[in-house]
């Protein structure tokens, strides 16, 4: 119980640092939210700033104008949407963000894992050349250049799927494997690593030795070390992933998640919004980071007695 | 729990919720290129008339054509709408969604845009000297409410009153209504004064100028009659009240008492289609980021005479490619009316039917810091070492028209001779001021970091490196390059501009003393009183007589290096009608139909 009062606590502490210092930092950019291509007429500027409390000093807005709506769960509206509440906006977009998050975790587990686990098995052979080389290609090549080579092939020149939207599963099939790619080649390599290093072991001798099947042996006895190192990346995997992962992404296939909001907000100085996607990806990573450490505390026997 | 037996759980779980998403979202549309086993499209989304009288060649055409269904358009919305509160409207891009939304006294006309149609004044009339102008309001123009089971309702009747007290709204000193100086623009009585005092700060002196330009500058005589008067006869009247600004709003649902200070606020959500009350030609049923929907109202006069499509749906394809690609593979019926195609794309597709090109307003222009390079001699230089051809053609690689002049054809205005190439001229020039290869000028040249802007950045610092000027490129985010350009805080910049009214004082105003859009803080008192004489003119010979006199002092300057004017690119459907080439580049949807053999 103590541990987790002071894990709340200190989670509490790493938001209030980020929010804090993000509030600060996007102030201290050039430009402001009001600075368009066409100048306003400079009392109107004055008003729209004294509105949305940017006339006063940097401390006095964060005390008597952000931390009071935060505290009643707004975060006012959007200076660049005037009609909209930010909180309306970000809810718009954070399903998809999860949406794209969740698959692309579930392919990259299912298929790294797979693809790991059989490189490990056929160790020195063609086959785990084969995946290796694989791995290293999707761990080398960045988002934006897999994303349009994709688009090219499969959209531009097949014409098999959409070019962008997420209104069918057509249409996801391009942003979800362009985000996993990376994922997927490292959970390979990892699986393979510790796979290699378990069968190696003298149990899984003996085990073969006592004439058990190679799947069981397999799945039975190595899995479970064998698996050590990439349950160990699974967090910040996950972390990486629906924390900021998608921006790419979403940008490219034009996803309307909070990943495109987080990009537009910037581009137009909408600090409201800036703030809000912030603290959003704050609390995911947060959440997930504690979420992970728990899960470390149930597989390891040795980390449960320590607590 | 076992680890092995967590581990395998943990990979079942995420496994099942990542199918269930995939399954959830459902089977993929249609695939209108799918076709069934004997060859033939499946019946349901494609519809192709048995004898096609525009699709005789596809080869004719860029993107796909198949005629839709329903009676639906879909359009390229552009960046994303930041507002629909025809007080708070700015962008280009907003226009054309504002304009069936909020009715106004007049529409631009169709065929040509100086013209003004009848909107919810039915006629006007004008006194001899131009300064009166008295609308009649037609009785079955209404403020509509459209219910969640998508019923619309009427809520009453609009008068003439809606209209004085919405541009009292947007005048009103507390208001951040962007626009507002177009009331000054339009010479409404007062209302340059007005704008004068809100600059000065005094409040004494703020509170009477509004009341003046509120008493004096236009009036509701009853319901249905409105009458505005002005200082002094416009060009721009009556056709420029089609403008957002001067389209009234619903004051109940668009104005709310603050409870603190029980003082009337702006209620910045009234647009939202479950809270909004219109007067248009369309209904919002849809506004999200990337989506938006307009249904058509059928109650509104308009569609008594008219016909047009049941829904408008708008979508955000935010980069250029993604906009070729919806319309090439037949996603989408126009693309141009919000948004800009890609330049190079048209290039190499000129001779195809479905891609309209025509000159439009903006101009992309070099603005010289007046302070900072004081010889006009260099600045001449500057304007003649600019081989604008090149620059369009083979630089910036678009199909824009390269210009030595500010103003466009199409303003109603035969401009004076505009800078030329020459370089000779220019080096001349150069040596005059004392500089040359061996002693250079140095400046440094503000620019953002969009493709066409990065180009004309690059040409012109070898172009002018040609004539012994050393160029620093300082390549600026858009919103600082916007600040450094409203603080004067540059030496030279790139820039554009886009014509807000069809008269060329929307361009003199970039020179003329003490506007805010004169970046260069350059300062002519002759050029000041000749382009207001011209814009204040009634003879259509002396206006143009004394803007050109303005213009040649304007060249001579070279305070302004006009660089080409922008052609805009429709690209649409074969069967939508009712798109007009026009410099304005206005396309109002009210007239877009979908034509069907």
């Amino acid at each position: 119980m103590k541990t987790i009062i002071s894990r709340f606590i200190s989670n509490l502490l790493t938001l209030a640092t980020i929010v804090t210092l993000t509030f600060v930092l996007v102030r201290q950019a050039p430009g402001g939210p009001f600075d368009n291509e066409k100048p306003l007429p400079p009392d109107i500027k004055l008003k729209l700033e004294a509105q949305f409390c940017l006339d006063r000093p940097l401390f006095n807005q964060y005390v008597n104008c952000f931390l009071p709506n935060l505290m009643k769960g707004k975060l006012g509206p959007s200076y660049s949407h005037r009609a909209r509440m930010v909180e309306d906006i970000i809810a718009e977009g954070l399903p998809l963000t999860m949406q794209l998050g969740a698959l692309v975790l579930t392919i990259s587990m299912m298929l790294g894992l797979t693809a790991g686990i059989i490189a490990a098995i056929f160790h020195n052979r063609r086959t785990d050349h084969t995946v290796m080389a694989g791995a290293t290609i999707g761990i080398t090549l960045p988002e934006f250049v897999i994303g349009p080579a994709l688009i090219l092939v499969f959209v531009m020149w097949f014409k098999i799927f959409p070019r962008q939207g997420w209104d069918s599963a057509l249409a996801m099939v391009l942003p979800v494997s362009t985000m996993a790619f990376y994922y997927l080649a490292v959970i390979a390599r990892l699986t393979r690593g510790g796979m290699l290093e378990v069968l190696s072991e003298e149990y899984i001798l003996a085990a073969r030795a006592r004439g058990l099947p190679r799947w069981k042996v397999i799945v039975k006895h190595a899995l479970r070390g064998g698996l050590r190192p990439t349950i160990t990346y699974f967090g910040p995997a996950t972390a990486g992933i629906f924390a900021g992962g998608s921006i790419v992404v979403e940008k490219m296939f034009n996803l309307s998640g909070i990943g495109s909001l987080f990009i537009g907000a910037a581009q137009n100085s909408d600090y409201t919004l800036i703030m809000g996607t912030t603290i959003v990806y704050s609390v995911i990573l947060v959440s997930l980071n504690t979420l992970v450490d728990v899960g470390y505390v149930i597989l390891d026997p040795r980390l449960r007695r320590k607590a | 729990m076992k680890p092995t037996k967590f581990i395998l759980l943990t990979i079942i779980m995420t496994a099942l919720l990542g199918l269930g998403i995939f399954v959830l979202n459902g089977e993929p549309p249609e695939d209108e290129w799918a076709k069934k086993e004997d060859g033939s499209p499946p019946p349901s989304e494609a519809v192709q008339p048995e004898k096609p009288d525009w699709v005789v060649n596809p080869d004719d055409y860029w993107g796909k054509v198949v005629l839709p269904a329903e009676n639906r358009l879909k359009i390229c919305m552009g960046p994303k709408l930041m507002s629909l509160d025809p007080m708070h409207i700015t962008a280009g891009w907003e226009f054309p969604f504002s304009d069936v939304l909020s009715d106004g006294l007049v529409h631009r006309g169709h065929d040509n845009p100086a013209v003004a149609e009848p909107g919810v004044a039915e006629k006007w009339t004008s006194s001899n000297d131009l300064k009166t102008w008295t609308f009649y309001l037609r009785k079955d123009a209404y403020w509509f409410r459209r219910t969640k089971e998508g019923l619309v309702q009427i809520v009453r009747q609009m008068t003439a009153y809606d209209f004085a007290n919405s541009w009292q709204r947007c005048l009103d000193p507390e208001a951040t209504c962007e626009y507002r100086p177009m009331f000054s623009d339009v010479q409404i009585a007062g209302a340059r004064d007005y704008e004068q005092a809100l600059a000065s700060g005094n409040k004494k002196t703020i509170q009477a100028a509004f009341q003046y330009v509120v008493t004096h500058g236009f009036e509701a005589l009853d319901e249905y009659t409105f009458v505005v008067h002005l200082q002094n006869p416009s060009p721009l009247m009556p056709a420029q009240l089609s403008f957002p600004v001067f389209r009234p709003v619903y004051l109940p649902v668009a104005m709310k008492k603050d409870p603190k200070t029980k003082k009337e606020t702006e209620n910045d959500a009234w647009t939202r289609p479950e809270n909004a009350v219109w007067s248009g030609e369309y209904f919002l049923a849809e506004w999200t980021d990337a989506h938006l929907v307009l249904v058509k109202n059928d109650l509104h006069y308009w569609w008594e005479t008219h016909e047009g499509p049941d829904v408008i749906e708008a979508l955000t394809p935010e980069k250029y490619e993604a906009i070729q690609d919806d319309f090439e593979q037949g996603n989408i019926d126009v693309v141009g009316i919000s948004c800009r195609p890609q330049g190079a794309m048209v290039l190499a597709n000129r001779d195809k039917k479905d891609i309209m090109t025509f000159l439009e307003s903006r101009l992309n222009y070099v603005v010289v810091n007046h302070n900072k390079v004081t010889d006009q001699r260099v600045r001449q230089a500057l304007a003649l070492s600019i081989d604008r051809k090149t620059l369009v053609e083979n630089v910036m690689r678009v199909p824009d028209k390269p210009s030595g002049n500010v103003v466009p054809d199409g303003m109603g205005y035969l401009g004076v001779q505009g800078y030329i190439y020459d370089l000779d001229g220019a080096k001349s020039l150069m040596a005059l001021a004392g500089y040359g290869p061996q002693k250079p000028f140095t400046l440094t040249l503000n620019h953002r970091q969009r493709d066409t802007e990065v180009a004309i950045a690059t040409y012109l610092q070898q172009a002018w490196g040609v004539i012994g000027v050393d160029v620093k490129l300082n390549v600026l985010e858009a919103r600082q390059h916007s600040k450094n350009l409203h603080a004067a805080e540059f030496e030279v910049s790139v820039a554009a501009w886009g014509a807000d009214y069809l008269d060329p004082m929307t361009y003199w105003v970039l020179a003329r003393t003490g506007n805010a859009y004169n970046y260069g803080r350059w300062s002519d008192p002759m050029f000041d009183d000749l382009t207001w004489q011209g814009f204040t003119n009634r003879s259509d010979i002396d206006r143009v007589t004394a803007y050109q006199k303005a213009e040649t002092i304007l060249r001579d300057a070279a305070v302004l290096i006009p660089l080409a004017h922008a052609t805009a690119i429709l690209l649409y459907k074969p069967y939508v009608e009712g798109l007009r080439p026009n410099v304005l580049d206005d396309h109002p949807l009210r007239h877009l139909r979908i034509k069907r053999p």
